[in-house]
């Protein structure tokens, strides 16, 4: 005991030692915008990987010890981590990041959210985001949005950068500027496409290059869709004449194949995060090989 | 606004995360499809036929999506329009009720040994239909220095209990956190846990033989401290219980007895390696210390005593355990949706000196169950699990076998139906009789349906 005791106390005595700033993204993509305005002064852990579906993160144990150290978490908010990031957060001991704090950043919160629902929701629905679409990092205005937010925080967190913060949000933003309309006049081409989608993942994506979304592969999410659906989604498809059906690696290939081929329409597995495949090292690589993937025929 | 929660209010099943998968790599051979390519032929031929009766009208087809055509799901379809601060603010008002979630387990089956098998408070308590647990959920931050959890339960719709009832810190120094209130100690694994983070519809019946019919569940304090500076997670806690007296007629309690001063202490040290992305060990080592609680309604009955109280009532004892938990699971499930989960669990008795016969002897016991959890679909999951009671065994834990498998159905994120099946090989549970019973063997099976509604949950580790 009274070595246990003398531990603690050592322990606890220790100071935190190297003076980075400490932020933990909930996804790959929020880690490289943290790291595009953090620079130098920050130390960046995103909890999941481009991989995953951020719906279901296995909640380890071992993501409790990046947020116990955590200065700053950004999180997507809108529900999408609810299954697995809350527990993790009470978990982590870490005053600075609970809810309310200055350290916690709901990304979201200046976001113009899609989807919101408008008429009362329930679960017959599927597991919805019933504080609206969630999905929304990809396209540039909303990027530049979480990117200010991280600058904002950044700045609070740590007075002393406010310059730096600033300077490499400057850079950042004049970036995006530059490469925005280069992904646009590449993107032109899909304008008015029509599209399905497994998730309703994509709204933000389709609302920024003017992809039109005409149904969804898994109607209410986490439900089995039923024969019924795919057979009349099937013959919609033909009816429009979709050709395009998006959805990520983390989703099961098979029903979507299926209805590829019974549609004579293509099935693009589509990026959605940093870090999807090996390839994918920074949010504009992201947007590169987004757009790569809809354009190429 | 995102809410805190501790313990978790949501079935265990689920659809889940992820392995590397090169974009566009397509799946050689896969997981089966939710639906097949002759049930979609099937379906095709009554759309295509319900839109030729619907052309017939002398309509063409639509250009353009419409909510007549498109099936449910479609875009037009969607209960969805609304965007921008105005809906976002609304959720931010709004989230200032707790988290409200309730759970219901219903249970329909039959024990071949109703009054001879041991059970756990929230088991299906007898043959027939069951509305084995009721459970209401309220969760919420209580201020920059609390949140508050609270579990109500009615079991077997025997009148309403509070199961837990607790505020946890969140702004102690030095990686610390209290938990006060009523809860179940984190003493091993399953004993934390609540009916529907369980896998099979009764639990082993470990706890309810050491511990009570609720396991170790009582009004207490917890400190407990994450180590930092560690490669790995590892939680150091410790814990004081006011263990209420054992019920009448129930297995020897670990705890519970004595004076009102005479707590049940808790410590526990539990780590988390991940061996790799797919795979991770949890394992807990777990220690308590008390005085033994026995009650029996009928005072002429052996091995009982005066006052209801028996042989073995009121001795110091310590109870030493150790948990496993070791679970494989690929980051990128979508090919085929398997997962792999190994639990087990032992606890041993030391009651240094019972006076049994005028003379003194110390009385070990304990038992061990493991368990192996096999998801084999996305909505399938498969358990087995083995119990052996009495190693070593006594006067109060016999020998005991049982082996037990269960098939979950989990239709969605939010219900699972569960087929249980079990066969215990060993004597009768008789708590009013010192008699030696021959083993024997009995068959209990359940059909159990089990729903959450209200706030999602999140799914603990
Ligand atoms: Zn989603």
């Amino acid at each position: 005991m009274r070595a246990l005791a003398a531990a603690l106390l050592l322990l606890v005595g220790v100071g935190r030692a190297d003076a980075k700033v400490h932020v933990v993204t909930s996804i790959e993509t929020f880690a490289d915008l943290a790291r595009r305005v953090g620079g130098d002064r920050v130390d960046v852990k995103p909890l999941s990987h481009g991989y995953m579906d951020p719906h279901f993160v296995e909640p380890k144990p071992s993501l409790v010890l990046d947020l116990n150290r955590a200065d700053l978490l950004v999180h997507v908010g809108l529900e999408l981590e609810i299954g697995w990031l809350p527990p993790l957060i009470l978990a982590s001991r870490n005053e600075r990041i609970q809810p309310g704090q200055p350290g916690n950043l709901d990304a979201s919160a200046r976001i113009p959210v899609l989807d919101v629902p408008t008429t009362k929701v329930d679960r017959s629905m599927g597991d919805i985001h019933a504080a609206g679409n969630p999905h929304y990092w990809i396209p540039p205005e909303n990027a530049l949005v979480i990117a200010r937010e991280i600058a904002d925080r950044l700045k609070a967190i740590d007075g002393a950068g406010t310059e730096v913060y600033t300077a490499n949000l400057k850079r950042f933003e004049d970036e995006l500027a530059h490469r925005r309309g280069e992904w646009e006049k590449r993107a032109a081409s899909v304008k008015g496409v029509k599209v399905v989608t497994y998730h309703k993942s994509w709204s933000y994506v389709s609302k920024w290059l003017g992809l039109v979304e005409i149904g969804y592969v898994e109607p209410k999410p986490g439900i089995p869709a039923p024969p019924s659906h795919i057979a009349s989604l099937i013959g919609f498809m033909r009816r429009e004449g979709a050709k395009l059906i998006l959805m990520e690696s983390f989703y099961p290939r098979n029903t979507v194949d299926l209805v590829a081929q019974k549609a004579g329409a293509k099935t693009l597995v589509m990026p959605s995060d940093v870090g999807a495949t090996s390839d994918i090292k920074d949010y504009f690589g992201l947007v590169d090989a987004v757009i790569a993937k809809l354009t190429t025929p | 606004m995102l809410r805190l929660s501790l313990l978790v209010v949501v079935v265990s099943a689920a659809t889940s995360a992820r392995a590397q998968v090169d974009g566009g790599a397509p799946p050689d051979g896969g997981g089966p499809a939710d639906v097949s390519t002759e049930e979609i032929d099937k379906a095709l031929k009554n759309d295509v036929a319900a839109q030729k009766a619907k052309a017939q009208p002398g309509q063409t087809a639509p250009a353009a999506p419409d909510a007549a055509t498109a099936a449910p799901g479609m875009a037009s379809g969607q209960p969805t329009s609304g965007s921008g601060f105005g809906a976002a603010m609304g959720r931010i008002f709004t989230s200032l009720n707790p988290d409200i979630s309730a759970i219901v387990d219903f249970a329909a089956g039959w024990f071949q040994d109703d009054d001879g098998t041991i059970k756990s408070g929230d088991d299906p308590q007898s043959t027939g239909f069951k509305a084995q647990e009721i459970e209401l959920a309220l969760q919420a931050v209580v201020d920059p220095y609390f949140r508050a959890d609270i579990f109500l339960t009615i079991p077997d719709l025997q009148g309403i209990e509070v199961e837990e009832a607790f505020l946890t810190t969140t702004n102690l120094p030095a990686n610390l956190q209290i938990k006060a209130g009523i809860f179940r100690a984190g003493l091993g694994r399953q004993n934390a846990q609540h009916l529907h983070l369980q896998d099979f519809t009764r639990r082993p019946t470990l706890n309810a033989q050491l511990l009570g019919v609720d396991g170790l569940r009582a009004p207490g304090l917890e400190v407990n401290w994450l180590v930092p500076r560690l490669p790995f997670y590892l939680v150091l806690s410790g814990s004081a219980f006011s263990v209420g007296p054992a019920n009448a007629d129930v297995p020897l309690q670990t705890f519970g007895g004595g004076a009102r001063w005479d707590f049940a202490y808790v410590g526990t040290a539990r780590a988390f390696f991940p061996l790799s992305e797919t795979t991770s060990l949890y394992a807990g080592l777990n220690y308590a210390h008390g005085k033994t609680s026995q009650r029996v309604s009928a005072n002429d009955a052996l091995p009982s005593t005066v006052d209801g109280l028996t042989l073995y009532d009121n001795y110091y004892d310590n109870l030493y355990g150790a948990d496993l938990y070791l679970k494989w699971k690929p980051a990128n499930q979508s090919r085929t949706y398997a997962s792999v989960a190994w639990q087990t669990e032992y606890f041993l008795r030391d009651i240094p000196d019972v006076v049994v016969g005028g003379s003194k002897h110390r009385q070990l016991e304990g038992g061990l169950y493991s368990q192996v959890v096999v998801q084999a679909h996305r909505r399938w999951y498969f358990g087995l699990r083995g119990e052996l009671m009495g190693i070593p065994s006594g006067d109060n834990i016999k020998r005991e076998y049982a082996g037990a498998g269960s098939i979950t159905w989990a239709l969605s994120e939010f219900s699972r139906v569960r087929l249980y099946g079990e066969l215990r090989y060993g004597p009768r549970f008789l708590p009013l009789d010192a008699t030696p019973h021959p083993a024997r063997l009995a068959a209990a099976a359940f059909l159990q349906l089990e729903a959450a509604i209200g706030a999602h949950g999140a799914h603990p580790f």
